[in-house]
């Protein structure tokens, strides 16, 4: 604990906070200029679990603005290279390197039981893939990007509020934006942009300050001027439900708490369901039940072989409903445990 | 009446400057005229997706504008 003993020493942190620092998982998508930053920065104030996310490897090109690498570890692959690295500069914490790009195949196998997903990617489809795993898993998105001088900063998804979505609409041109590979950029920039992510998955974390959510900063670095923009959360689901998987397995399903558990077969199927407190909401019934109901409630809807219980998890995601899960394989998969 | 323009990105780099001020001869107009003012006026911004504030507020809606205010032309940006 002597390593932390300057920030225990705010009381604002104290030991408590940082036992919730040591016992949070964070997710960092995309290891280069943001990446490499938020990475030292977390690692260095103690979060217990980070998994860093990136296929790529290292270029010369990269040494300018992304620190973890030298001349030495160009080829190889980003995620071992940082993961050697800030293990040494702190041995208490877990790092896990995934070197493969965060795609609709891996995303929720990545994702998994990680309490804050960190945007550093590079490209506008994979922005909205990260938007959307999070509003699946109802988890926040710690969100920066960069072009030139300027950056962008925002919290989407925290606690139900505005997401990634609601600031850009999805566009099918967004080709035509370029990343840094192409336009340039002053190796300082990602830095800073990357220290105020850290800082706000910091807050979060600790339950301290205000999270930067429901706005957008603009921050340019030539006359380090920034503006604060409102995000107004809008109704735009267009979250293509076809590319997230609900399901939840037994495992989960039992370890389970604060879900509100709805079985949606008819009341005469057996066998009964052996839970304390669940609903049981037919199908016909659904609707009318839900008017009642949370949209940020995390839902776990059943069935007997979980194929009803998925088709149901998409018509609430598309009803707004944010934190929906189904149970897979239903049931009858429960018996045979 | 007089509205200010603000740019952000990719898109300051087709205007080729970070802000302007628009002065129309009327007292009234709405934001999707401006709009289309500016794409007229730098017809490249048609090939972006951009998201517009008002008074530092985004909004996806047309509204009628008031002397002095101010628009921003924001598209999201890439590079991490």
């Amino acid at each position: 604990m002597k390593r932390y003993e300057r920030q225990i020493a705010l009381p604002e942190i104290g030991i408590s906070g940082q036992q919730k620092l040591s016992q949070a998982k964070v997710l960092i998508i995309g290891i280069g200029g943001l990446g490499c930053s938020v990475l030292q920065n977390l690692v260095a104030a103690g979060v217990g679990t980070i998994k860093i996310v990136d296929g790529d490897v290292v270029e010369e090109t990269n040494l300018h603005r992304q620190f973890l690498y030298n001349l030495d570890n160009c080829g190889r692959k980003k995620v071992e290279v940082a993961a050697e690295v800030v293990i040494k500069q702190n041995p208490e914490v877990q790092i896990y390197a995934y070197s493969e790009y965060f795609n609709k195949q891996n995303c929720l196998e990545i994702v998994a039981d990680y309490h804050i997903i960190v945007d550093c990617s590079d490209t506008i489809p994979t922005r909205y893939l990260i938007n959307d795993v999070a509003v699946t898993k109802g988890i926040p998105m710690v969100y920066a990007s960069i072009h030139k001088f300027e950056g962008q900063l925002s919290v989407f998804n925290y606690k139900n509020g505005a997401t990634y979505r609601c600031l850009f609409p999805e566009d099918e041109r967004l080709e035509v934006i370029s990343n840094c590979n192409d336009t340039g950029v002053l190796g300082v920039l990602p830095n800073i942009l990357g220290a105020m992510q850290a800082n706000e998955v910091l807050k979060i974390i600790l339950g301290i300050g205000v999270v930067y959510c429901g706005r957008l900063l603009l921050y340019n670095s030539l006359d380090n001027t920034s503006q604060s923009i409102e995000i107004v959360k809008t109704k735009n689901n267009s979250i293509k439900s076809s590319l997230i998987n609900r399901g939840i397995t037994q495992l989960d399903f039992f370890a389970n708490k604060n879900a509100l558990i709805i079985d949606i077969r008819e009341q005469y199927e057996e066998p009964k369901l052996d839970l304390e407190t669940f609903k049981n909401v037919p199908l016909s019934e659904l609707d009318n039940f839900m008017k009642d109901v949370k949209t940020n409630q995390k839902i776990i809807l059943v069935c007997q072989h979980g194929n009803r219980s998925e088709l149901a998890a998409d018509y609430l995601i598309k009803k707004g409903f944010s934190n929906v899960f189904h149970l897979q394989n239903g049931i009858l998969s429960l018996e045979n445990k | 009446m007089e509205i200010n323009i603000k740019y952000f990105g990719i898109i300051a780099d087709i205007a080729l400057k970070t802000e302007e001020v628009i002065v129309l001869e009327n007292d009234f107009t709405t934001l999707k005229l401006v709009q289309s003012k500016i794409e007229i006026k730098y017809p490249k911004i048609l090939d972006i997706n951009y998201s517009i504030a008002v008074n530092k507020k985004f909004l996806q809606n047309d509204i009628p504008l008031k002397n002095k205010d101010t628009i921003a032309f924001l598209p999201p940006f890439a590079g991490g």
